[in-house]
Parts: structure tokens; C-alpha cells; sequence
């Protein structure tokens, strides 16, 4: 840095004189009041040596010595060169003379003058460059000495002025470097590196040149005939130097005061997170603006502008806190509900995009962006809420159309916060129709009672029609969509119902309608012989006879075309209950221990049995899920009837005889039927939750 | 020369005589202090012992440096010479082995 300043001053052809350091370099000056130094000066005593006596002598000699030898030995190395000079190549011996002329002049230097190695080069430049240094100490002989009263005085006036004002130029600019440097620490890097750059340039343009102007004048002082003119050149020049400190102070002044009034906002740690990162820099970029067109050298001028700024971004600051809380909430932070962070920051930035910002616009901009987002957050978290819900077939299709849905509504920029909340409320409300739909429809088919081959071809048509519904009805009306679904879910049930009774039975429709039909007629003579075996199996046992039960209130179903979907998740449950229950008794469990457990500990018999049969009807793997239903009635009817696909299962863990039971028993399931309050004829209804 | 005697004050003027900055001043100017000083009182001529001895002290400090600056000087050429040397050993040695078989071709 002393380097620096040495070289900036020789630029400007300002010389240091009287430097008290030596060749170490520019002084250290303690800053001062310009009586203070002065006084200072007057009364300046020579400081103390410290050094022994005799000690430098003695170390110069043994360097002269030193010197001397290694003079010997260069020139010792390099004298047989030049002696034989054949034996080496040109330009090695022009080195050789060169190298022994020069050991050669420094021996002759060390015994010559013993004044000369105060200055080693007795070049006449190099004189010239050390001659204000005998100049200046000339003056302090005379000045010490205190000989010739006009010249004395004119010397140590001279003298005084001279090293204060060279102490103070010296303080002057080391200040400048300094607080140059210092505001370059100032943060942002990029506020430190204009605070830097304008005073240090203003320190250049306007304070160093008063410098410059001062030192002429001390010059001219030192040349003037009489102590007036003396006086009035160092006046003059301690007018320069006052004005220099003062320009130089009153700017640094302004960049504290205005540092001072934007610093605990830079600095505020509680400005964190995404939206402060923007609302930060926007606020840096006007502090920069602000300082760079600002009028410095008016003093007290850039406090309130400082201060204005922070002022004018505190409504802007809450709203960033707000929009921070709102991002970090712990409620929103489901995956769909993240991917609207980035698109919220995109357009806050948009908000702070220009400079200077007019604070009350981006305001209501930000908090409308507040309020849109915490919409928006509501959709997403809806569907981040929904996702794990969603997981059948049809879940998923409304899943897919939900995020597609939402994809579109994060797209949209610049939206009111009504049309936010509205967009919200109509996704929501039509999400919670659809998903409603698609939980009954997934619900409907992992029943087992619905897993047989027939049924699955249905559940692929249902699939079809609810696709085109969830597709094409808009999620806005959640009305029209459950309208819709139940439709096709009411349009299909009907085949739904036969399919299952198909796998139930092993038989066709056709066969199934046909046998039913001869039987309501009781026209035996005309029951063709596969209506009978159909017949006859259904009433081999009352299992058989549940069987048909269930087969006949399907096909009352079908020809009355009631709303059979409607029994399911009507009291439907509470039928087949029943219909479980009945056989429940049959096979020996007791009502009380029934009605005790829930039928908990008939589940387990059920299990058992479908565990031990395997198969349905139709070699399909029965689900050991201790319900009653058509595959396992048909499973344990098949057994009964020792069917070869039973042949390996000897025993299903109940007695033969609990489930051979006469013809008269079908009252039971009648019973049923009218314990759930149907018309005569109607049997119990099907529930979705029955069983294989 | 310049004549010292004029002054009483041997110790002073052996001060005087070590200053290599006074001995800077062109001669008619030594010899016009040498006069002045040698009139002036021997309290002054006591402050003048001080001065010259700060002085002093301050220049052989900077001839200590200055003939250490000289030496160093000395032993940087002196180590580069030596490289020199070597380089220009070989590049004899090469010089000599091409002038042989030069001599050796221009003979076949």
C-alpha cells in the first residue's frame, strides 16, 4: 500500500521530503490537528540511538570485508577466462570481463571513499534523486544549529510547514487508500465497489490535486525573500490542505451516513429464503442507483435518501415475509404442491424486474401472487392429498386428468385472486365427484364376489364408459359427473349382476333365465333336461338354494329393471349379512355365538373351507376372504356333488350333513328376504361386498 | 580538504567527519558550517553532537544495507557465471566434436 502511494504521489510529482523512515518507505503519520503538529514540530527532539557504540562500524567493516572476498573470488573466477580467452566461445568471455570489471570497481568503491556506500550508485541521476535528502538535512543542521537569524528562521518555517503539510498529504492520501479500502469491504461486494470507486475517484479529481497545488506552494515558500511572502505561501498551502481534508471528509461522511441508514437492512438476517433472495436483490440494485446518481459532496445529503429507501421497502419486506411463511407452511409441502414454488418465484421476479420499483405496485402485486398461490396450493395439496388414495384403475384415470388439470391451472400467469379462488373451488368440488366414482367403481371391482371371467368382461366395459365420462364431463360440474358414472354404473349393473351369477353357477344366461322362468311356471313336464340338472342342483341343498336366490333377484332385477346398484350401497350389506348368516347356522354355529362375534368366528370356518376347496367352479383360485358367496357356494355345492374337480378334497372341515339338508329349508333365505322387507319373490339382494 | 580543526570539539568534529550526508554538501558550503558551528555555544554544539549522532546512526544503518545489497549482487553474478560457465563448457565440447568431424569428412 505504501508503494502505492509513493507511486501515486510521484505520478503526480509530488516529492515527500524529510522522510523520517528512511528507505522502508512513507512514513506512518499519526493524523493530528494541524496546531497539534505543528507544536509538534517545534518542539521535535531527536530521538534517542539505541544502537551500541561502535556497533555499525563495526558491522560495516565486517561487510566491507565480506564484500571484499567475494570481489576476490569473482574476480578469480572470471581472470582465467579472459586470460585464455581461445578456449571459450565469444560471448562467454564478453560475460567473464564483464562480471570481472564490475567485482573489480566494487573492490575499488570499498577502498575509496568511506562516505560513498551511503549512496552506492554515484551516478549523477542518482544523486540528483538523493539530493533533496542532503538538502533537507543541510536545512536541519542550520536549523539545529541555530546560526544566521533569517535564513534560521525562513529554514525551520519552511521546515515546519513543509513536513506537516507533507505529514498531512501523506495522512491525506493514506486515508484515501484506507478508506478506500474499507468501503471496498463493505457488502454487497458490489455497494463496497462503488462506495470505493466514486471516492476514490473524487479523492483523485478533487482532493489530491489541492495536494499537488500545496506543495507548489511550499516551494514557492521555500524560494520567497521574506517571512511575509513565507508566511502567506504557507498559508495558502494549509488553506489547500484544510479545503482537501474537508471535501474529502464531507464525502466520506455521506457514504457513512448513508451506509449507516441501509446497512441494518442489508445485513437483517431474517431476510432469508427464496423471495428475499429477489426482494434483496432489488433492493441492493436501488441502493446502488440511488448512491450513484446521489449528489455526494453536499454534506448530510445522502441520509435521507438512505433512509428513504428502507422506508419505502418495508411494506414490501412484510409482503416477502408473508409469501416466505406461506412457502415453508408444513401443511404444503406434498409434491404436486412444490412445483408451484418455481413458477411463484418466476413471477414475483417479474414484480422486481425494473428499478426503481414503485412500492405500493408491487405490493398488491405480490399479495395478490400470495393469495393466487395459496389457491393454487390448495389444488395441489388436493391432489397431493388424493394420490395415495387413487390407486385403482379408475383412481388413476382421474388422477391422470386431475394433474393435467392442475398443470393447466399452474400455468396460467397473471391471474385475479377471485379467479384463482374460483378455479379452485370448481376443481376441488369436481375432483370430490369424480374421485367418489372412481372409488366405488375400483371399489366394485376388487370384490371378490365380482372376480370371476364374466364379471371382469363387464369391469371392462364399465372402464370404457367411465373413461369417456371422466374425459369428457368437465370437473366444474361435480353433479353431471356423479350423474354420469351412476348412469353407466346403472346401465351395466345389470350385466354385472348376470356375469356374476354365471361364474357363480357355471352356466350360461341363457340357461340360467330359461331354468329360473320353468320353475316360476312349474311347468315340470316342459323343463327340458339342462333346466332340470340346473334346477335340481340349485335345490339339492339350500346352499343351492341361496344360490338361486341370488340368481332370481337378479333376474327379478333384470325384467323389472329396478336400480339394482342402488341396493348395493343401499341396505344391500345388511342382506347379504343375512344370507351369511343363514348358512352360518347351517353348518352349526350357534346364532348367539353369530350375532356375538360379528360373525367373526364363522369367517374363520368360511376361510377354512375355501382354503381346503382351492378352486371355483371354474378352476379359478378361490379367495380365502370368509365371505359367503356365489363361487364358494358353488365350490362347496360341486364338492358335495363329488364333481371330479373336487376329487383330491376329502374333507372341507364341516360334516356332510350340515349342508345336506332337505328341500323344505329354502324358508330361510325367504326369510331373508323378508327380514329385508323385499316383495315376495324378490331374494335378498346382492351385496357388493359378497364374496366368492 | 576540508579543514575540521577550526572546530574545538573533538568528539563533534569526529561526528561531523562521520557523516557521509555532510561530506555530500559541496565543499565551500562544509567548510562555511564548519566555520558557523565552530563559533556557536557548547550547548549547541551538545544538541549538534545529538543531531549528528541520530544521523549518523541512521546512514550506516543504510550503508549496512546498502553494502549487503552490494554483496548479495555479487553472489547472484556470481552464481549465474558459474551456470554460464557450464553451459558454455558443453557448448565447446559440441563446438570441438563438430570441428572434428568436419575436419574428418573434408579428409575422406
Amino acid at each position: 500500500m505504501k508503494k502505492i502511494l509513493f507511486n501515486l504521489f510521484r505520478e503526480n510529482r509530488i516529492l515527500f521530503l524529510n522522510r523520517e523512515s528512511g528507505p522502508s518507505g512513507v512514513p506512518s503519520v499519526p493524523k493530528a490537528p494541524k496546531e497539534a503538529r505543528s507544536a509538534r514540530l517545534v518542539e521535535k527532539k531527536v530521538p534517542s540511538v539505541t544502537v551500541k557504540e561502535g556497533q555499525h562500524s563495526d558491522d560495516i567493516e565486517t561487510w566491507c570485508e565480506e564484500l571484499r572476498d567475494k570481489c576476490d573470488d569473482v574476480k578469480a573466477l572470471a581472470a582465467p577466462i579472459t586470460d585464455n580467452q581461445s578456449e571459450y566461445t565469444h560471448g562467454f568471455v564478453v560475460k567473464s570481463v564483464e562480471i570481472y570489471n564490475k567485482a573489480d570497481k566494487v573492490k575499488a568503491d570499498l577502498s575509496g571513499d568511506a562516505h560513498s556506500w551511503l549512496y552506492t550508485d554515484h551516478s549523477t541521476a542518482q544523486m540528483k534523486e538523493h539530493q533533496h535528502e542532503i538538502d533537507v538535512f543541510e536545512a536541519a543542521l542550520v536549523g539545529e544549529s541555530g546560526y544566521g537569524s533569517t535564513e534560521r528562521e525562513k529554514n525551520k518555517d519552511y521546515l515546519r510547514t513543509k513536513e506537516s503539510e507533507d505529514a498531512r498529504m501523506a495522512q491525506l492520501t493514506t486515508d484515501v487508500v484506507t478508506i478506500t479500502a474499507d468501503l471496498k469491504t463493505k457488502l454487497p461486494k458490489e455497494l463496497g465497489d462503488l462506495y470505493s470507486n466514486n471516492f476514490s475517484k473524487y479523492a483523485k479529481d478533487k482532493c489530491l490535486p489541492l495536494g499537488i497545488e500545496a506543495n507548489s506552494l511550499l516551494k514557492k515558500a521555500m524560494e520567497a525573500k521574506t517571512n511575509t511572502e513565507i508566511d502567506a505561501y504557507i498559508g495558502e498551502a494549509q488553506g489547500k490542505i484544510d479545503e482537501a481534508d474537508s471535501l474529502a471528509q464531507t464525502y466520506v461522511d455521506n457514504i457513512d451516513e448513508f451506509d449507516a441508514a441501509i446497512r441494518p437492512t442489508l445485513d437483517d438476517k431474517t431476510h432469508s429464503g427464496k423471495i428475499f433472495t429477489i426482494v434483496n436483490g432489488s433492493f441492493e440494485k436501488e441502493v446502488l442507483a440511488t448512491f450513484d446518481k446521489a449528489d455526494k459532496t453536499a454534506k448530510g445529503a445522502l441520509k435521507p435518501l438512505g433512509e428513504g429507501l428502507v422506508t419505502g421497502y418495508e411494506p414490501i419486506f412484510e409482503m416477502a415475509t408473508k409469501a416466505e411463511e406461506l412457502l415453508k407452511d408444513p401443511s404444503l409441502q406434498g409434491v404436486k404442491t412444490q412445483t408451484l414454488q418455481a413458477p411463484f418465484e418466476d413471477e414475483m421476479k417479474n414484480i422486481f424486474k425494473k428499478t426503481p420499483i414503485n412500492a405500493e405496485e408491487a405490493v398488491t402485486a405480490g399479495n395478490t401472487l400470495i393469495d393466487v398461490y395459496k389457491s393454487k396450493a390448495k389444488v395441489a395439496d388436493k391432489l397431493d392429498k388424493l394420490t395415495p388414495e387413487l390407486t385403482g384403475t379408475e383412481g388413476q384415470v382421474v388422477l391422470k386428468t386431475a394433474e393435467g388439470e392442475l398443470d393447466t391451472l399452474l400455468a396460467k400467469r397473471g391471474m385475479t385472486k377471485e379467479d384463482a379462488e374460483a378455479e379452485q373451488v370448481k376443481l376441488i368440488a369436481g375432483w370430490d365427484a369424480k374421485v367418489e366414482q372412481a372409488k366405488k367403481i375400483d371399489a366394485m371391482k376388487t370384490e371378490a364376489g365380482y372376480g370371476g371371467a364374466k364379471c371382469e368382461a363387464v369391469f371392462v366395459k364399465i372402464r370404457t364408459e367411465a373413461d369417456k365420462v371422466l374425459k369428457t364431463v368437465p370437473c366444474e360440474d361435480p353433479a353431471k359427473v356423479k350423474t354420469d358414472i351412476d348412469a353407466v354404473l346403472k346401465a351395466t349393473n345389470k350385466e354385472l349382476q348376470m356375469a356374476a351369477l354365471m361364474d357363480g353357477t357355471g352356466k350360461t344366461d341363457v340357461e340360467i333365465k330359461k331354468a329360473l322362468s320353468m320353475r316360476d311356471k312349474k311347468d315340470k313336464k316342459k323343463i327340458d333336461p339342462i333346466s332340470q340338472g340346473i334346477l335340481t342342483a340349485l335345490e339339492a341343498n339350500p346352499l343351492n338354494v341361496i344360490a338361486a336366490r341370488y340368481a332370481e333377484a337378479s333376474q327379478i332385477n333384470l325384467s323389472e329393471n329396478t336400480d339394482v346398484f342402488e341396493q348395493f350401497s343401499g341396505d344391500g350389506y345388511k342382506g347379504w349379512k343375512q344370507v351369511n348368516k343363514a348358512f352360518a347356522l347351517k353348518i352349526g354355529v350357534k346364532e348367539a355365538d353369530y350375532d356375538k362375534d360379528g360373525g367373526e368366528s364363522f369367517k374363520e370356518v368360511v376361510r377354512g373351507i375355501q382354503t381346503k376347496l382351492g378352486k371355483d367352479i371354474n378352476g379359478k383360485t378361490l379367495v380365502p376372504d370368509g365371505a359367503i358367496g356365489p363361487l364358494t357356494m358353488g365350490a362347496i355345492a360341486a364338492w358335495k356333488a363329488k364333481d371330479p374337480k373336487y376329487a383330491e378334497v376329502k374333507d372341507i372341515g364341516i360334516s356332510d350333513t350340515a349342508l345336506v339338508a332337505a328341500p323344505a329349508q329354502p324358508k330361510k333365505p325367504n326369510a331373508v328376504a323378508k327380514a329385508q322387507g323385499k316383495k315376495k319373490g324378490q331374494g335378498p339382494a346382492i351385496s357388493p361386498k359378497a364374496s366368492v | 580538504m576540508v579543514n575540521f580543526a577550526v572546530i574545538a570539539n573533538a568528539e563533534l568534529v569526529k561526528l561531523i567527519q562521520a557523516s557521509s550526508k555532510f561530506h555530500a554538501l559541496p565543499v565551500d558550503k562544509q567548510e562555511a558550517h564548519l566555520a558557523r558551528i565552530a563559533n556557536l555555544p557548547i550547548d549547541v554544539q551538545t544538541r549538534l553532537m545529538e543531531f549528528f549522532r541520530e544521523e549518523n546512526a541512521k546512514e550506516q544503518k543504510q550503508k549496512i544495507e546498502n553494502l549487503k545489497k552490494a554483496y548479495d549482487e555479487l553472489v547472484e553474478l556470481e552464481a549465474n557465471f558459474k551456470k554460464e560457465m557450464a553451459k558454455d563448457r558443453e557448448l565447446k565440447a559440441s563446438q570441438d566434436d563438430e570441428a572434428k568431424v568436419n575436419s574428418m569428412l573434408n579428409n575422406i
